[in-house]
């Protein structure tokens, strides 16, 4: 079993390595940019003829807001989701690409545990970059001196993991069924991407404006961002209770294909 | 005599297209049998439907008794089976030794003194990474991390191709080595001279279909090539015998590949006033190429 | 002292090896008592199948020409006559040497010595 973790790890290492840099990467740029930013809406809400946003006062007076806001409700988020699908890519059907799949197949593992050990992998990896986040946000907001709520943060990153297990879920099912190798990858990265990220920005404007279509339920970016300040009451338990019915779902879908080929 | 691999009617179909047609295959404890067939000719679909990489259309198979269609015993199976595939490509991202290391682990029973002999006869360095090796040596090391794995059975796909005919020998001989103590050993080749070399049974398969399933000692005791020349012309449908698996014509010339019968078919061949006829023996490769070249 | 068979020659492996042995006995290579190599050993100097040695060994034993000691081995067989062909044609060359020497003293050509051989031999196929 450990060679199995061992062999999905060197092949994802990289990746996992390249996701530590970029979410450290927006979440530095995310704090430097603090005091600027609340400096421009300070100067924007004094100002009679500037822009007046309705959260500028919460941006301005609570860190805590402005680092749910920028990273887990946009940025981080977004890139925690991109290297999340990325750590899922793999497996035999790539594996019948570079010719290792009889050798792989004829070795006493079945195929689910091929899958399963590949999944728990992007999962621990996926894990590790979130708490890799929340270690440079400690370290750099310390550097800024600002104060926030890592509790706060830590229930955060629980629900973009949790919520999140559906893009690698989902992510894994695409590469299985899209033929080619690096083709399959774009295909299932444009094909998740763009509704992630348009229903993304489109249902944040939305709410900005009060308003609630009803494709609203399908923003899964908002599940995985819950709301800035978590608590019983107002954790989304019921999405993310669906999200995961779906994954399951989409485990079972992905398990049937798998055990139904013909390599 | 234990029967090892067994299938029944195995057929499979890739949509119109009839790769393996009913095929009933039996091979037995303790023998080394090779598989012979063109390209194409459905050896790795077979191969690959008795290792559950392949789901048969129809008909059934164990190996040492366990189902190959259940997919709990078909792992049973590859626990004691050890399989070299006709693409020896490894990952080539891992060394000698970590590959070694890595495929050790799922075989309790690996033979380690074996490991560490062909380590050195194949020189294979622990420390190069698999995507530098040349094609060879991916191939020796392909096929030590088979031949290691103290399995009973080894079933090879196409075991020595690419290499040269020093690495070849040795190959042959280390299946040798392993059949004497006791290992079956099936493995399909387009090399003619090794598997009339080192097989004791042998198959062949053309377009599907089993067209020969039979002790290699039997094949070239019975196996005959028989010419007669005739002072007049002769029809081909003169010949229709049992035994007679090709005739061809040429005149007054007639050349036969006779499978058994041959007393019958001379005597035959001297009632219809033959004036004169020679009974030759005749190579596993001229067998090879009439009977995939007699069916039309 | 094995050479290795040609697999596709029209005779099979087992006949070829069979003969081997034969001529090995024959010309001195193995001689009565003498252990044959053990199968494993021999089929992977030769490289050819196990069962193949087997048989060989097995029919050779069959046709009087080594016995199977359990648990030891194939020897040849002891009970055979001891001395070879060469080892006969030897002694029978050194006798002749001898005998044409004491006629040629007792005054005969080399010519007459033929004859009268030939008229032996000849003789010999007359009075059967």
């Amino acid at each position: 079993m450990s060679m199995l973790l061992y062999k999905a790890w060197i092949e994802t290492r990289v990746r996992f390595f390249t996701g530590l840099v970029a979410a450290a990467i927006v979440c530095i740029f995310y704090m430097e940019q603090h005091a600027w930013l609340v400096g421009m809406w300070t100067a924007e809400l004094q100002n009679p003829h500037g822009y007046h946003m309705k959260w500028m006062p919460l941006g301005i007076h609570e860190y805590g807001w402005y680092l749910w806001h920028y990273l887990y409700d946009n940025y981080l988020q977004q890139v925690w989701a991109l290297f999340a699908i990325l750590f899922a890519f793999g497996g035999l059907i790539r594996e019948r690409n570079g010719g290792t799949v009889l050798f792989s197949l004829g070795l006493p593992v079945s195929r689910r545990r091929w899958l399963f050990t590949r999944l728990a992998v992007a999962l621990l990896e996926s894990i590790g970059l979130s708490l890799f986040a929340v270690l440079v946000i400690v370290i750099g907001s310390a550097a800024i001196h600002q104060a926030y709520s890592l509790s706060q943060m830590l229930l955060h990153t629980a629900l973009m993991v949790v919520a999140g297990v559906f893009m690698i879920a989902c992510g894994n099912l695409c590469y299985t069924l899209f033929p080619g190798n690096y083709l399959g990858l774009i295909l299932t990265l444009v094909l998740l991407g763009v509704p992630y990220l348009w229903l993304q920005t489109y249902m944040q404007h939305m709410r900005y404006l009060g308003r609630t279509p009803w494709f609203g339920h399908l923003d899964f970016a908002h599940t995985m961002a819950g709301p800035w300040q978590i608590s019983w009451s107002t954790a989304p338990w019921m999405a993310v209770l669906f999200t995961w019915t779906l994954t399951a779902f989409l485990l079972v879908a992905t398990v049937a294909h798998g055990d139904r080929l013909d390599y | 005599m234990a029967t090892v691999i067994e299938t029944l009617e195995l057929t499979k179909n890739y949509g119109k297209h009839q790769a393996v047609r009913s095929v009933n295959l039996s091979v037995q404890a303790g023998s080394v049998c090779a598989f012979l067939g063109q390209n194409g000719a459905g050896k790795s679909s077979t191969i690959k439907m008795l290792l559950g990489m392949i789901h048969p259309t129809s008909g059934i198979g164990s190996i040492l008794g366990y189902r190959i269609d259940k997919e709990r015993e078909s792992l049973l199976i590859r626990q004691k089976v050890a399989f070299v595939a006709e693409d020896k490509r490894l990952y080539d991202y891992m060394s000698v030794g970590q590959i070694i290391h890595f495929t050790k682990s799922f075989f309790p029973k690996w033979n380690h003194a074996l490991e560490a002999r062909l380590l050195e006869q194949f020189e294979l360095p622990p420390e190069r990474k698999i995507r530098q090796l040349s094609k060879g040596m991916r191939t020796k090391l392909a096929l030590l991390l088979g031949f290691a794995r103290g399995c009973e059975l080894l079933i090879l796909d196409e075991p020595t191709e690419g290499l040269d005919p020093v690495a070849i020998e040795d190959v042959l001989q280390i299946v040798v080595s392993l059949a004497a103590q006791g290992t079956t050993i099936f493995f399909s080749s387009h090399q003619i001279a090794e598997v009339e070399q080192v097989a004791d049974h042998v198959l062949m398969i053309d377009r599907g279909k089993l067209v020969l399933d039979a002790p290699m000692d039997r094949v070239k005791e019975q196996y005959r090539h028989i010419q007669a020349v005739f002072p007049e012309p002769v029809e081909e449908r003169d010949f229709r015998l049992p035994g007679i698996e090709k005739v061809s014509v040429a005149g007054r010339t007639v050349s036969f590949v006779a499978s058994h019968n041959v007393d019958s078919i001379v005597e035959h061949v001297r009632m219809l006033h033959a004036g004169s006829i020679d009974v030759l023996p005749i190579s596993l490769k001229e067998i090879f190429l009439e009977k995939v070249r007699a069916r039309s | 002292m094995f050479r290795k068979p040609n697999p596709s020659s029209g005779v099979p492996i087992y006949v070829q090896l069979k003969e081997q042995v034969r001529h090995a006995i024959e010309t001195g290579g193995l001689t009565a008592g003498d252990q044959l190599p053990g199968i494993r050993s021999l089929a992977e100097t030769l490289v050819i199948n196990p069962n193949t040695v087997i048989k060989v060994y097995r029919e050779l034993e069959q046709e009087g020409v080594l016995e199977i000691r359990h648990g030891l081995g194939a020897f040849v067989i002891s009970r055979r006559r001891s001395r070879s062909r060469a080892e006969e044609m030897r002694d029978a060359q050194q006798l002749v040497h001898e005998f044409v020497d004491t006629l040629k003293k007792q005054g005969l050509e080399e010519g007459e010595i033929r004859r009268l051989f030939e008229a032996e031999i000849a003789g010999e196929f007359q009075r059967r």
